[in-house]
């Protein structure tokens, strides 16, 4: 039976943004500027052809939000720049028309004259400081801070220290449906429809923004967000734009990115610089960890980015026991988009990080890479604080290390001439903030209002069932429904590998809301839920005190051919632990399409730049994005579940996909390059293209 | 990803075609319109008409005769997939068919438009060369033919001048034991080639090669003949 959401979307049953409309509807079209870092001359009206034309000199020097970091500079993104255009892509102005058709041929008639001036494009350049990007801080670094843990001094007593730099591209989120919003300003309200993974977090940003009461906003989702991964969190200046035409007009305002805007707009995800040494003793026993961890944060602080460098830094030391770490977290400002969580924001990167530098231990004693990491991991039921303070929930790092040791073990001696890795890492699971849940209850349904935002995930039939089982109710009688800024008081969202985990634990209370105050009215459940009308409403803002973590191991098998330097991921097994699966197909689902882009990232994506800043992944085929073809792998999952300490015991699976696949499959193809050209190398990028494997080898030879 | 305005003409034969192109140099053929709807939507070009050659009956034939194969200037990539008599005596058409984008490309794509886009990584040159084909243009004066290799002058041009139209691409057919293969090297599946090959060779009984014809794709500004290949 396939899930009810599922087959609405294949059927064609769903909604998508861009399929609302509303009456007297308008549209709104950004012109974007075609440099990397330009001073903005003069910008040409089209006459009067537009409905509209924002501009900055229209709108004020209205700034997105960043999220405060301490110690950081930060400097925030203009809705639209009044002087200097950072990024190509940036919004320079905004044409509102009547008609979608007509929008990019009077864009075209608008014409804005820039003076180029000279980009700073990687992350060694904006160290450099020789050009800076925002004068008013001096500098291209926004943030630098030093997290230390533990007794460094012990780092003197190793026998051994393993070093390894990354430089890992940047990448596109590319969901189904892009970026798009209707704002609509009547009567003194403002109401956003977003396809958003977060109408809570696009409600606050607009209020934000706009200097708007923020209960003068609502913000609602269509039935289907076509994908997010990260990229739909916050509101974007295009939404501001929209919002702004709309109480200009006031008449609804539609924008929905195309996929040539999504390629070059905010945000984008990874482009992460890291350099760590590992010292250990001769033995395998890992003392610690030092090294930096840089962030290319493109052009400004946007949402959560400002403090993504110490996000990495902090989960750099894996599943493992460490006496020290000493990591210094780095965000430099360069002219690209600014970059933002995407699949895994930073829980891939680490576990990269941390997952190479075992491989290179193993490698560097001769150890076998199983044995390397069952001498240094977390044990199972233990409860483990790091040496950079995150505290490890209890759960069976031990155990599921050992499952995935099995198939790597069996691989190796099945796939005789390819690569094999296997990898072990600690799902952060960002339950801050939890989630609010309400009940309605009558009318012969029990209504659950669920703060999360599906985007594709099964949410409806997932906690349906769940719901059935805590409130002891036939799952016919629940309908769940995801929630919106008028439907509940409180709301968090999609992301972090969070829902599942939070929503289930506000199910959980809820339930046992709910019960107390039907005894108290005397009332059953069922009774509640037949009577005419409704009888209880109750909602629950579950905040828990801590996050939780997530075990997984992932075992890679690579294939690699010498001759046209292109590798294939042919086996896949991965191991995971989300305390209590709510539908094992969809924790198998989730995998799978993360392993997906974990293998991609390593192979095929990258958001590449030339030295002047135009982006050369013009067209999803330049970008790598891969397609069902390039499937040629089955992915093997194991569940070892232990629940967690919140209520429903839940742990998150989201982002454990691309999180285990990329380090095993760079780490599976390093081991094959080796095994078919004898050439041992030590990957340092990814993407590994063909190209770069070229120049490798070559000089290796 | 809006097109520019542009004026739409469908027409019921090609020689009507060639009198809208010759009348107006900014028109465009429309065939399958893979490569040409992108580009619109991109306005990357900005043609004043789009002239449809989609219901200009008798243009999707694949006529096998005893001495050449003709192939109509509307056969889709995917009729070339699946015509079994391609499979037998030139494997090397199906096989580049069947390597070119993905089924939906492959359902509206035509080899005749493929030739006249002229991109320099496509499939079908380094096959058509291979295979000695040439392709017949009907013109204002009347109707030419050109080899493959002489028809692609440089990246997404030809020799197509004001008011031609492909009508159809003509593949020799060889006597004896004729083997040919099309083998194409991508970094994902359906991308464009990285680089493509395809060999014709004629054996002797004695399973020597009395004579062998390459072509490839992707490799240069446009698809050529390797004339004297290198011996290993």
């Amino acid at each position: 039976m396939p899930i009810k959401e599922h087959l609405d979307i294949v059927l064609g049953n769903s909604v998508y943004l861009d399929d609302i409309k509303l009456e007297n509807m308008v549209h709104l079209y950004v012109i974007r500027s075609p440099y990397a870092r330009a001073r903005i001359l003069r910008i040409e009206e089209p006459g009067n052809k537009a409905l509209l034309l924002l501009t900055a000199k229209s709108i004020g020097n209205l700034l997105m939000p960043a999220v405060a970091t301490p110690n950081a500079r930060i400097v925030r993104m203009p809705v639209l720049p009044s002087n200097t255009v950072n990024f190509v892509g940036q919004p320079v102005a905004a044409v509102v028309t009547e008609s979608r058709y007509s929008l990019e041929d009077i864009s075209d008639e608008v014409s804005i004259e820039y003076e180029p001036l000279r980009p700073v494009i990687t992350i060694d350049d904006a160290l450099k400081n020789e050009e800076v990007i925002h004068p008013e801080i001096g500098t291209n670094i926004s943030l630098d801070v030093t997290l230390e843990g533990g007794d460094t001094s012990v780092f003197k007593d190793a026998n051994v220290v393993i070093e390894r730099e990354i430089e890992q591209a940047r990448l596109v989120a590319n969901p189904m449906e892009p970026k798009g919003c209707i704002a609509y300003y009547n009567d003194d309200k403002l109401l956003v429809y977003a396809s958003t993974q977060s109408t809570f977090r696009v409600r606050a940003d607009l209020a934000e923004v706009l200097g708007f009461p923020i209960d003068k906003i609502v913000v609602k989702a269509p039935k289907n967000v076509g994908g997010a991964f990260g990229n739909k969190t916050p509101a974007y200046p295009e939404y501001v734009l929209a919002a702004i035409a709309s109480m200009k007009l006031r008449r609804p305002v539609k924008w929905v990115e195309t996929r040539t805007e999504h390629l070059n707009n905010a945000t984008q995800g990874r482009g992460v610089k890291s350099r760590m040494r590992l010292y250990a003793k001769r033995d395998g026993t890992v003392l610690g960890i030092e090294g930096e961890v840089i962030v290319n944060l493109g052009a400004y602080n946007f949402t959560i980015n400002a403090s993504s460098p110490i996000f990495i830094a902090n989960l750099s030391t894996g599943p493992y026991r460490m006496m020290a770490a000493k990591v210094r977290a780095v965000g430099v400002f360069t002219n690209l988009p600014p970059s933002g969580p995407y699949r895994g924001a930073g829980r891939p990167e680490a576990a990269l990080i941390h997952e190479t530098l075992m491989d290179d231990l193993a490698d560097e004693l001769g150890m076998d890479p199983v044995e390397v990491r069952r001498r240094n991991i977390i044990k199972d039921g233990e409860t483990y604080r790091t040496p950079l303070g995150l505290v490890i929930d209890p759960a069976n790092y031990q155990s599921v290390l050992e499952d995935a040791a099995k198939r790597y073990y069996e691989f190796r001696s099945k796939y005789l001439g390819k690569g094999i890795s296997v990898v072990v890492f600690a799902l952060y699971v960002s339950t801050p903030g939890g989630e609010g849940v309400k009940a309605v209850i009558g009318n012969g349904k029990l209504r659950l209002i669920i703060g999360s935002r599906p985007q594709g995930h099964a949410h409806e039939s997932a906690f349906r069932k769940y719901a059935s089982e805590v409130f002891g109710t036939p799952e016919e009688l629940i309908e769940v429904v995801p929630g919106d800024t008028e439907t509940l008081n409180y709301g968090v969202g999609t992301f972090g590998s969070r829902s599942a985990t939070v929503v289930a634990a506000a199910i959980t209370e809820l339930a046992e809301r709910v019960a107390s105050r039907l005894s108290s009215m005397g009332l059953s459940l069922i009774d509640a839920v037949r009577s005419k009308g409704v009888v209880v409403e109750e909602e629950v803002d579950y905040k828990p005190s801590m996050a939780i973590l997530a075990p997984g191991a992932h075992v890679a098998v690579v294939d690699f051919d010498p001759e046209t330097l292109m590798a294939n991921v042919i086996d896949y097994y991965a191991v995971y632990n989300v305390g209590k699966p709510l539908l094992e197909e969809e924790v198998e689902a989730q995998l799978h399409g993360g392993v997906l882009q974990g293998i991609a990232q390593v192979l095929w994506e990258g958001a590449i730049y030339s030295d002047d800043g135009t982006p050369l992944h013009t067209t999803l085929a330049d970008y790598g994005l891969p397609s069902p073809p390039d499937v040629v792998y089955k992915v093997l999952t194991n569940g070892l579940n232990t629940p967690s300490i919140l209520p429903g015991g839940l742990r998150g699976v989201g982002e454990a996909g691309t999180t285990g696949a990329l380090a095993s499959t760079f780490l599976a193809l390093e081991k094959a390059i080796r095994v078919k050209t004898g050439v041992k190398v030590r990957l340092s990028r990814t993407p590994v293209t063909p190209s770069y494997l070229f120049q490798l080898i070559k000089n290796d030879k | 990803m809006y097109p520019p305005k542009f004026g739409y003409v469908r027409v019921t034969s090609l020689e009507e075609a060639v009198k809208v192109l010759e009348s107006d140099e900014n028109a465009k053929i429309l065939a399958g319109g893979q490569s040409l709807m992108p580009m619109l939507k991109l306005r990357l070009i900005r043609p004043s008409y789009l002239v449809d050659i989609n219901r200009v009956p008798n243009l999707s034939y694949i006529s096998i005769e005893s001495d050449r194969i003709r192939i109509g200037a509307l056969v889709r990539h995917h009729q070339v997939e699946v015509n079994r008599d391609l499979w037998k005596i030139y494997p090397a058409l199906p096989e580049t068919a069947v390597q070119i984008g993905d089924p939906q490309v492959r359902n509206l794509g035509t080899m005749a438009g493929s030739l006249a886009h002229a991109d320099p990584a496509a499939d079908w040159p380094a096959t058509l060369i291979a295979l000695r084909a040439s392709v017949k243009i009907l013109g204002p004066p009347g109707v030419r033919e050109v080899p493959v290799e002489d028809f692609i002058t440089g990246p997404f041009t030809t020799v197509l001048g004001r008011g031609e139209v492909i009508s159809e691409i003509v593949i020799p057919r060889f006597s004896g034991n004729v083997k040919s293969s099309y083998v194409k090297l991508e970094r994902k599946a359906g991308d464009f080639a990285v680089v493509g090959v395809a060999v014709m060779l004629r054996l002797s009984q004695d399973g020597s090669v009395e004579d062998a014809s390459i072509g490839v794709t992707a490799a240069g500004p446009k698809p050529f003949r390797p004339v004297r290949p290198r011996r290993h």
